[in-house]
């Protein structure tokens, strides 16, 4: 989870859910900033990164998410952003865009169910 | 085990509290002339025949606060809380004055609570002064010593929290042992600060994450801190949970709670110890229509009645829309009081349920207590502290980086909260075998356990 957000419940529960579906997954917990999750990859060598946000945070916490990774020469992870990703209600497509600008390979806002997620991870990573 | 640890107490207040308007002899007057229905530890010493209620609420700003506290006074409210917002709870008491200044000058609320340590001693004590309950203060802070200091200034005669239940669920990296050595100074104050006959009263915070907390995890954590508590002096304490979803395993979780904190003293010479229970209606997401969110209220209450609490912590129609009205909250007291009417003699449940319930648990308690406390370190906080880092005790959900999060629990087809895997946590094989055999299999339609976790997180919405 990015900036100050404390649903650690959505985030047990991906992390969960991820491990449910065959993924090996290093959680970071709550309360982290885009450096935090360069440094996991450098760390554990992982080929994605999930970033969340509930609170809307993501709109500012996220800004040269792809720049910070491909300054650590981790250009080719995979990002995804999930969750509730911006303050107020905007369509989901403007959502997507946005983040798209800030360097995410897939985007999430207000998913529906985490399956969708297991299988896009699933194709990415084939 | 014995811990002296803190030596001098009244040279660390002194250090604490020198850059503030604070006195150390001036509180104990204080304190000692508050009239006697405003001190939590007599009013449990007179319990009626019925638990005393406590709705919650804090607002930034005098007029509001005095405003929330006259309108629950009147509404038959027991206990007056004070809940703090969180950037005093985190210590940020900067912040906190600003914010309070620029809410005042915009006229709206920019804290979630009142900001204990940013408003002057006097206007907090005007704010109760010619209110009949004691003021129970209400926070989530890892480090509450100057918050402490000032509310019993204030004259507030409860404190609620301890090392773990407002660290492990409250914080991400704030070290334990540290919460753990100051709650030991909150404790020592407490057990010190008032006048002997009249003891500032301690509560435990024991609905913790409140998601599919397991009742073993839930009383362990109400023991250690009710021992380090009485390790350091206090004498009238509160063990408290939050409802679970199950009326049996409530009823199971109240009687164990009981049982276990009084041998648990007797064991260590801390008879003269008072232990009072709390009981806290559902804390999970409640539901957004009012018929409904009054269905759990209500039920709740009961529930309160049946197993025997001393205090019922009160929910609103009003909270899955936020920080309730004060209207809302005084609307709850009024209901809740008119649902204990229903139970002039108390009441209570049994069966073979409940039975096979409070043997799982107490069977559950006393091993993982064993393992807490035959440990043989130094003290008791370093044996607690080890328990967590060690996984001993691991609470569900609990965002603290030092928290294990190996424990997962589900709810069974009953609705009681079961262990699946104990990660840690130290379970006999064959009360882990009963807990897989009350979770029972799974079918398909039920989906994986990620997806049950996300349902039960609205089961009650």
């Amino acid at each position: 989870m990015i900036g100050h957000d404390i649903h650690v419940v959505a985030n047990r529960v991906l992390e969960i859910g991820l491990a449910e579906n065959g993924f090996c997954p290093y959680n970071l917990g709550t309360n982290n900033e885009l450096d935090d999750f360069v440094d996991a990859v450098l760390e554990t060598g992982a080929r994605a990164v999930l970033v969340g946000s509930l609170n809307g945070e993501g709109e500012s916490a996220c800004i040269g998410i792809g720049d910070r990774f491909a300054a650590a020469d981790l250009a080719g992870v995979l990002r995804y952003a999930g969750g509730n990703l911006v303050v107020g209600d905007r369509p989901a497509a403007q959502v997507e865009q946005l983040f798209f600008g800030y360097g995410f390979h897939r985007v999430f806002h207000r998913p529906p169910s985490l399956l969708a997620v297991f299988d896009a991870l699933r194709q990415d990573l084939a | 085990m014995s811990d002296p640890c803190l030596g001098d107490i009244t040279a660390e207040r002194r250090r604490l509290i020198q850059a503030s308007e604070l006195d150390i002899a001036e509180t104990a007057r204080f304190l000692a002339s508050l009239p006697a229905t405003r001190v939590a530890s007599v009013a449990y010493r007179n319990q009626p025949n019925r638990p005393y209620l406590q709705p919650r609420g804090g607002f930034p700003s005098l007029a509001k606060q005095r405003e929330l506290a006259v309108g629950l006074s009147r509404a038959g409210a027991d206990f007056l809380p004070l809940t703090i917002d969180s950037h005093t709870r985190h210590n940020d008491y900067r912040t906190a004055a600003e914010l309070l200044a620029a809410g005042l000058a915009a006229d709206r609320d920019l804290l979630n609570g009142y900001p204990l340590v940013s408003h002057p001693v006097a206007a907090t004590r005007a704010l109760f002064a010619d209110l009949a309950q004691p003021v129970s203060l209400r926070h989530g802070t890892p480090d509450a010593r100057l918050l402490v200091e000032y509310a019993l200034a204030a004259g507030i005669t409860e404190i609620e929290g301890g090392g773990l239940c407002y660290t492990l669920p409250y914080a991400r990296s704030y070290p334990l042992d540290r919460a753990l050595a100051h709650w030991q100074y909150v404790d020592r104050l407490c057990a010190t600060a008032g006048p002997p006959d009249r003891p500032i009263h301690r509560e435990s915070f024991g609905p913790l994450t409140a998601t599919l907390v397991p009742p073993v995890i839930t009383v362990a954590v109400q023991l250690c801190e009710l021992l380090l508590a009485a390790e350091q002096g206090v004498r009238s304490f509160a063990v408290s949970f939050s409802q679970t979803g199950s009326v049996e395993q409530d009823v199971a979780l109240a009687q164990v709670l009981r049982d276990q904190a009084g041998r648990l003293l007797a064991r260590f010479g801390f008879s003269d110890v008072r232990v009072s229970l709390v009981y806290h209606q559902w804390m999970g997401a409640f539901p957004t229509e009012p018929a409904l969110a009054w269905q759990l209220i209500a039920i709740s209450t009961a529930i309160s009645r049946l197993i025997g609490a001393d205090k019922l912590v009160v929910k609103t129609p009003d909270e899955a829309s936020g920080i309730p009205s004060i209207d809302s909250n005084v609307a709850a007291v009024r209901a809740v009081r008119y649902v204990l009417a229903m139970f002039p003699g108390g009441c209570s449940v049994a069966g073979p349920l409940v039975e096979q319930e409070r043997e799982l648990i107490d069977s559950e308690v006393s091993h993982l207590m064993e393992q807490v406390l035959g440990q043989h370190p130094s003290s008791l906080l370093a044996a607690v502290h080890r328990s967590v880092l060690a996984g001993i005790i691991d609470v569900p959900f609990a965002p603290h980086e030092q928290n294990a999060g190996g424990l997962i629990t589900d709810r069974g087809p009953d609705r009681r909260i079961r262990i699946l895997e104990p990660g840690a946590v130290p379970l006999r094989s064959n009360d882990l075998q009963a807990e897989r055999k009350l979770l029972g299999t799974r079918s398909g339609s039920d989906g994986q356990l990620w997806e049950r976790l996300l349902h039960d997180v609205r089961i009650l919405a």
